[in-house]
């Protein structure tokens, strides 16, 4: 792959909305950054696998419970067989849980979905654009890096907050990356540790209610700054993807504002690939014990077609 | 106690406890154990099998959700909802059948009629569910063993809408013809060539493929004991292939109007309930079968989280493949 352009760069051409990264991977390009996976750096996360030890990232299916954002718990219903057992879900919701956001769950208010999509051209059926079965296709492997900011802030006597609008900065990131001794590389994979998700399975029923009962913009939590840097800063590193341990990546409540709504940006601009609720806490304690924060990540979304999300289904190996 | 044995017994030397059913492995991982033969991939099989990816080639092996279509063996459609948000989408899914398409059988989705479930002989409710494979996500040597290929080179070509039953014998030869040698933990993935096939059908029929119901006709495994043994004693963790059911069809005693007779022939109880093996179905290997025929390379990496449902029996099969 050529030289991608820096954040200053974009967009390639006046034609396109100011800070968007469309073109840059073909006009026809509807898989975004994930493009960034190439053999090279699927064969850099596969260099890295030392110990053979597999981490699941992915969250029980029934959790938050109950769940958050304004979504739904599924009914699982199991069907005898006699002998034996099928079962099937109905009310399912692929992001309820450990989960990837698909390019066309979001939009830019003004100038709508990545690369120049519109609404009408997300059918939910073949043919929809942007859709998850794009990466379900391709499969995401790369070498995965972990931000363990929650340790990091720990670490210096100032804690995350998990039941407030916490911002991590992109400073903190690149604090936390060099106190771990790991450095980014271009089609890396980014796993943004804050805690949430340990906090969360300790909170009482009660919280968790009162969490479950705050919709869209969300309840408080902690997550990336929606500070006008990141953009530039998640861009300039080229990620392929960005995947934390809380519910939206970036911090709750948003901002219902482009300025304060980095989902409005990161996704149908850059289309950048966002995985939210990966559950990262074993794998953390792991590479705290050896100093090693690098790995190899494998994930193999649902392939729906027209789907506007998944079930994470992602593993760390190191 | 759960975990894999310093020697994993033969198939002739089961059960290794006389109170367990005959040829059953209950016991081998462990009393307790709901896991089955996924525990014979320990960490230095997950990093041999790394070292085995050269190329960076990843392959995708999950058919599209809404595949067969219209559903085979009684299955219904699922529903989609896409739901708009302000501005963009969420969606959900309603009817859902996470064995629909590309998929692993839980260890609880089928035990035996007369001896029970893996490990597992008064089916207590909540055992065996997906959830134990989905913790400690699936990773290690993948075998390709593209038997449609090598019957083809025969002269036996394998027919999609057809009962053939692929033998031990087809497999030892496809195996030996790519050079390709099993070992202990490794995840065996054979084609039928009935995806391929099912591809290729047009739309007339893939709806007679469905309303045949249970007497659904496609290749697959021999319903044997002798097949049975065969994959017990290559100690393999998993096996997973491109047809509907892993094993010729129809087969089982939904298909049958004396259900015990089939009780002897029906593979899914040797090797789900009283083998614990983990079963993969519908895996789509077209794009890794044509590059493994391109380079002769039979073997490499797969990895697969399945879904995180406690108590499901079953799941999507979120599965790579890597070169």
């Amino acid at each position: 792959m050529t030289a991608l352009p820096s954040y200053a760069e974009l967009p390639i051409d006046p034609s396109r909305p100011p800070g968007s990264a469309w073109g840059v991977f073909g006009d026809d390009d509807e898989a975004g950054t994930i493009n960034l996976l190439t053999p090279e750096r699927v064969l850099r996360g596969i260099s890295l696998v030392k110990d053979g030890a597999v981490y699941s990232l992915n969250w029980e299916l029934d959790r938050p419970d109950p769940p958050i954002l304004g979504r739904e718990a599924l009914h699982h219903t199991v069907i005898d067989l006699d002998p034996g057992t099928d079962d099937r879900y109905d009310g399912f919701y692929p992001q309820v849980s450990s989960q990837w956001d698909a390019l066309c769950h979001m939009a830019h208010p003004e100038y709508g979905f990545y690369n120049g999509r519109t609404r009408e051209q997300i059918t939910g059926e073949r043919g929809s654009v942007n859709g998850i079965d794009h990466w379900a296709r391709s499969g995401i492997v790369g070498r995965f890096v972990l931000a363990d900011v929650e340790r990091w802030r720990r670490e210096r006597g100032d804690p995350i907050r998990q039941d407030a609008k916490d911002e991590i900065t992109v400073e903190q990131i690149d604090a936390t990356l060099a106190s771990q001794g790991v450095e980014l590389e271009a089609g890396d994979i980014l796993l943004l540790r804050t805690g949430w998700i340990g906090w969360y399975e300790s909170a009482s029923e009660e919280v968790r209610r009162s969490l479950s009962a705050m919709p869209v913009p969300g309840m408080p939590s902690p997550g990336l700054s929606a500070a006008p840097e990141t953009d530039p800063w998640l861009w300039d590193r080229h990620l392929a993807v960005i995947a934390c341990d809380c519910p939206a990546l970036e911090a709750l409540p948003y901002e219902e504002s482009v300025e304060g709504f980095l989902h409005w940006r990161m996704i149908p601009l850059l289309g950048l690939a966002v995985g939210e609720m990966f559950v990262l806490d074993a794998l953390a304690e792991h590479c705290a014990r050896d100093g090693r924060y690098d790995g190899l990540f494998t994930a193999a979304p649902l392939n729906k077609p027209g789907g506007s999300g998944s079930t994470a289904n992602a593993l760390a190996i190191k | 106690m759960s975990g894999r044995p310093d020697r994993v017994p033969a198939y002739a030397q089961l059960p290794v406890d006389p109170s367990k059913p005959a040829h059953a492995a209950w016991g081998v991982f462990g009393d307790d154990d709901q896991v089955g033969t996924l525990n014979l991939i320990g960490a230095d099989e997950v990093r041999d099998a790394a070292r085995l990816v050269r190329r960076g080639a990843v392959f995708s092996l999950n058919w599209a959700l809404e595949l067969p279509d219209p559903p085979i063996l009684g299955r219904r459609a699922m529903r989609h909802i896409t739901i708009a948000l302000h501005p963009g989408t969420d969606d959900y899914y309603d009817g859902f059948y996470p064995q629909m398409s590309s998929q692993w059988d839980a260890l609880c989705h089928m035990p035996h009629p007369v001896h029970g479930g893996y490990n597992d002989p008064d089916l207590a409710p909540g055992r065996n569910g997906i959830e134990h494979w989905a913790r400690r996500g699936i990773a290690g040597r993948f075998v390709l063993a593209d038997v449609a290929r090598h019957r083809e080179h025969e002269g036996r070509g394998i027919r999609f809408d057809q009962s053939d039953a692929i033998t031990v014998a087809d497999l030892d030869a496809t195996l030996g013809a790519a050079g390709a040698k099993l070992r202990t933990g490794d995840i065996l993935l054979v084609r039928t060539g009935w995806m391929a096939g099912y591809e290729a059908a047009d739309a007339a029929t893939r709806r007679a493929l469905s309303e045949a119901g249970q007497d659904l006709r496609t290749p697959g495994l021999e319903g044997s004991e002798e097949m049975a043994a065969w994959l017990w004693d290559q100690h393999i963790a998993a096996v997973a292939s491109d047809c509907p059911a892993l094993e010729v069809l129809p087969s089982g005693p939904w298909a049958s109007d004396d259900p015990e007779s089939t009780y002897d022939s029906y593979l899914h109880f040797y090797v789900i309930a009283l083998l614990g093996l983990a079963v993969g179905e519908m895996f789509d290997l077209e794009a890794l079968a044509r590059d493994c025929a391109g380079d002769g390379v039979y073997d490499g990496l797969l990895t697969a989280a399945p879904l995180n449902k406690t108590g499901g029996a079953g799941s999507t099969a979120n599965a790579i493949a890597l070169k």
